[in-house]
């Protein structure tokens, strides 16, 4: 049994202890909303944040998160920030097929928390481990500018 | 393509149809738009009394089956897609193009996908050409009959026609409604906003409380369409209808749907392509937790468990003994000269202008000069985000499943073949993709028959799941290519004859197919982009060769327009060096009598004052046409000493003819841009006795936020049909930024990708 907190809900749940977050939410929570993409690390679309700090979720064991904060792209929607940066995505048209934009979303999310005006190499910095495909970056970096800028 | 021939002949069948079943328009009382009229009902009874709920009709659920358009009672109208939404934005352009004709609400139009049916969705498009054959010989009118593909960038311009007439047929039923129950003329009434409208009186009456009404009265076969000038949504750059969705984490893919008793499968797949399993020791794997069962299937070996970590984690315990003597052995580092020489020899014509196969390039006699290069390009994987994956649930006599997928007429045909299913008896739920560039309309239906083998064998509801691992190294590649070219110069260096020879392994499994193919479209043969070179030549040949091997090749983003258009843009680059000419001027010489070509290179031009970069920075032209539309873009970079390349600013003119949303012309054009980088900068899929090298993005790379330029776009006003662009900022990128770096070193590169020529990015 593994306990894990999501969004400020307490989950125990009857897992291996080095199953990922990320199956942990999708599989065990019912929480499809950070996606399976690389499975390694490499891409991003599975951020959530632990402690508020931008993580990988899908190479983090569910027993390393015990004891700690898990924030998901569903709590967002309840988020001052998320709800920004959601508001900035929506009026941009930033995402397309969409499927990279929680972890998006999730990275940028914490960018702005912690450097509420970011310059473009910091934004490099902070983005550039999550891929879109569909390749939304210059409306990515163009939202978080906007934000940053208080227009959302 | 003669662009009359997108509008379909005879109106709209499913309205009329509809009608004759009584309901024309559904009705979905006191729940809202978004509702079904499945579960509410509808009612056909004339001049009824709407505020009582009719008892459940039989029709409507004939009636939804062929449904465009829903309006409810309370006046939320339901826009049926037919197209797959993979991020184009199908599902907001769609609808804006119904809404215009039938003059909607904008803020009370939703939208809902179609079912699979090639006969009541699929694109026009698509058979046109076909048709335009068959029907004088039949003596018929053949209308709807097409294929239900998103692909080849064909959605707004197969469908404009079809889903315009659909509003405009509603709307008319609508007024001629309201001008029954108010007992006027229908001259006197106009519609506004989902209202139809009698000035003289101020009566304005919803479309909600006409629909039992229009319901009643048969839609005009060729309903009268709006001139563009009175376009008030189409044209408009309105946000994204999923935009929400996408942001919020809401957004349901196929890897999201989870459906009572469902299992999760992994497939272990040969090493090789072509290999097939000896025989494998499953006991390992059935002791991993959470594995419940594993399969022999086609592919390979088939772990089922309650979940993807479990399964996973059971397939790492597989003890496989693969067959792999008529496995694919392949050294991709011999294909290229393997291709340069079959290219030596004359391929199979696919266009010819002028002399055509007395092409003086290849038959010199005229000529001053001639000039010859060759490029090469790699296998290309698509990479969609969301990794490959499909549930059914099979139930021996019936089944249903869960797609995201670019083709879903077919898969329901493919999953049938192997379930032992009738398309009738399989319910198909296409959902949105996460991505799918090609590889989710598959030309031999791999994912969905592996689906089907694996549900088979199951028979209990199963989720199939490709890791990323899976995805890079599971073919269905864009094909390994050599282009070579031959320019034919006279004595006042301008280019008189034109040789396009391609070796690129055929899509179509088998050259006599292409060719078939090439007669039904262009848009999907390897001379796509060669046979469409835009510039004024008096003697062209593009012809083909299809060298056959075991990788499994498919279409990708552009399609063979990427690998054709950078061999003529650079080597036209190229070209104008050795003659002493300017780039963009040498192109505006030979498209004098292409207007719309020349305006677009004219404004990309003015874009970036052609003349004039900024201190340091070295730029590219190029420009193609295809899908009707047409597009010139430029690349600037700054390059240092050290070949460290920093890429500014890419600027994009696009000629779209009516643009549908603007705003998401210029969306797909970034998308294409990025999409582009990845390929050219990087993209490489390289085997080694058969296998595949790559695996995931830390050795297929993607363009990331830190490399991603600039991006500036245009796109120009027109009254013209609307073209394809979900491609089409795709093609220029490559030679745009491969010229600047021409003009930046003197270098040619001939090979893609760049990352291979000692160069990196900053």
């Amino acid at each position: 049994m593994e306990s894990v907190k999501v969004n400020g809900e307490l989950h125990i749940v009857d897992t291996p202890v080095d199953k990922p977050l990320l199956w942990v939410l999708r599989d065990e929570l019912d929480m499809t909303g950070t996606k399976f993409s690389c499975g390694r690390a490499l891409c991003g679309a599975c951020t959530v944040h632990v402690d508020g700090q931008p993580t990988r979720s899908c190479v983090t064991p569910v027993s390393a998160v015990a004891n700690k904060d898990v924030t998901t792209i569903e709590a967002m929607s309840d988020d001052s920030m998320g709800q920004r940066v959601q508001a900035a995505w929506q009026d941009m048209n930033v995402p397309q097929c969409g499927y990279c934009q929680s972890g998006q979303i999730m990275a940028a999310v914490a960018l702005l928390k912690h450097n509420a005006s970011p310059s473009d190499r910091e934004i490099d910095e902070a983005m550039s481990g999550n891929i879109c495909r569909c390749g939304m970056y210059p409306r990515i970096r163009q939202a978080i500018h906007k934000v940053a800028a208080g227009e959302f | 393509m003669n662009p009359s021939k997108s509008m379909p002949r005879r109106a709209f069948l499913q309205v009329g149809a509809l009608a004759s079943g009584g309901l024309l328009v559904a009705c979905s009382f006191g729940s809202g738009g978004g509702s079904s009229s499945n579960t509410n009902g509808g009612s056909n009874n004339a001049g009824g009394n709407t505020s009582q709920p009719a008892a459940p009709d039989p029709s409507a659920q004939k009636f939804d089956q062929g449904a465009f358009i829903r309006i409810s009672e309370d006046n939320f109208i339901t826009v049926v897609v037919a197209a797959s939404e993979m991020g184009q934005g199908t599902v907001t352009s769609m609808p804006m193009m119904l809404a215009e004709e039938l003059d909607a609400d904008w803020e009370r139009v939703t939208w809902e996908q179609s079912p699979a049916s090639t006969f009541i969705y699929a694109n026009p498009f698509w058979l046109r050409p076909v048709n335009d054959v068959l029907e004088p010989i039949l003596g018929v009118e053949i209308d709807q009959v097409g294929l239900q593909v998103t692909a080849a960038s064909t959605t707004i311009r197969g469908y404009y026609g079809l889903y315009r007439q659909a509003g405009a047929a509603v709307r008319s039923i609508l007024v001629q409604a309201a001008a029954d129950r108010l007992g006027v003329g229908t001259d006197s009434l106009r519609t506004e906003k989902s209202h139809v409208i009698h000035d003289a009186t101020g009566v304005r009456l919803s479309y909600g409380e006409l629909a039992q009404e229009a319901a009643q009265i048969s839609p005009p076969a060729r309903p009268e369409l709006k001139d563009p000038s009175q376009f008030q949504i189409i044209g408009q750059s309105f946000k994204r209808v999923d935009g929400q969705d996408k942001s919020q984490g809401s957004q349901e893919y196929g890897m999201d749907v989870k459906i009572p008793g469902m299992l999760t499968a992994v497939v272990e797949r040969a090493p090789v392509f072509g290999g097939r399993v000896q025989s494998f020791d499953a006991s390992a794997a059935l002791q991993v937790p959470g594995v419940e069962s594993v399969h022999e299937v086609p592919s390979g070996i088939a772990v089922v468990a309650k979940d993807y970590w479990s399964a996973q984690q059971g397939r790492k315990a597989l003890d496989i003994t693969w067959n792999t003597l008529l496995g694919e052995k392949l050294n991709t580092s011999e294909l290229g000269a393997q291709f340069k020489a079959i290219n030596q020899l004359p391929g199979r014509p696919a266009h010819s202008r002028g002399l055509g196969l007395l092409n003086p390039v290849l038959n010199p006699i005229s000529n001053a000069e001639t000039l010859e290069a060759e490029f090469e390009y790699p296998y290309l994987a698509h990479a969609p985000m969301e990794p490959l994956n499909v549930v059914i649930d099979y139930r021996g006599n019936e089944a249903e499943i869960w797609c995201g997928t670019q083709w879903p007429d077919l898969e329901v045909v493919f999953a049938g073949l192997v379930l032992g299913l009738l398309p009738t008896q399989i319910t198909f739920h296409t959902l949105m993709s996460g991505g799918a560039f090609g590889r989710r309309a598959n030309i031999l239906f791999d994912y969905i028959q592996e689906a089907a083998h694996v549900a088979k064998a199951v028979q209990q509801p199963v989720k199939i799941v490709w890791s990323r691992e899976d995805d890079i190294r599971g073919g269905y590649y864009r094909p390994f290519t050599v282009c070579s070219l031959k320019a034919g110069l006279d004595n006042q260096g301008n280019i008189n004859s034109w040789n396009h020879r391609i070796a690129r392994q055929s899509l179509a499994l088998a050259a006599p197919i292409e060719l078939g193919v090439s007669l039904v479209t262009e848009e999907l043969v390897a001379s796509q982009g060669a046979t469409e070179m835009p510039y004024e030549i008096p003697n062209v040949l593009v012809d083909i060769h299809n060298p056959h091997n075991g990788v499994p090749v498919l279409w990708m983003r552009s399609v063979a327009n990427a690998v054709n258009v950078y061999a003529i843009e650079t080597f036209m680059d190229q070209i104008a060096n050795h003659t002493g000419k300017e780039p963009y001027a040498m192109r505006r010489d030979m498209l004098q009598n292409n207007p719309r070509q020349l305006a677009v290179l004219d404004a990309v031009a003015q874009m970036c004052d052609w003349y004039n970069p900024p201190a340091g920075v070295f730029r590219g032209i190029a420009t193609f046409t295809s899908y009707d539309s047409h597009i010139a873009q430029v690349v600037d970079l700054r390059i240092s000493e050290a070949r460290e390349v920093e890429l500014v600013k890419v600027y994009s003119a696009v000629d779209c003819g009516i643009a549908i949303n603007p705003d998401l012309v210029k969306a797909q054009t970034e998308s294409g841009i990025s999409f582009a980088l990845s390929s050219t900068l990087f993209g490489e899929i390289s085997l080694e006795q058969g296998e595949v090298q790559q695996s995931n993005f830390h050795d297929y790379l993607m363009l990331r936020m830190n490399h991603c330029p600039a991006m500036e776009t245009q796109v120009l006003p027109s009254t013209a049909h609307p073209g394809g662009v979900g491609e089409l900022g795709v093609p220029c990128v490559a030679p745009a930024l491969s010229n600047a770096l021409y003009a930046a070193t003197g270098e040619t590169f001939r090979s893609l990708p760049l990352s291979k020529h000692n160069l990196s990015f900053v």
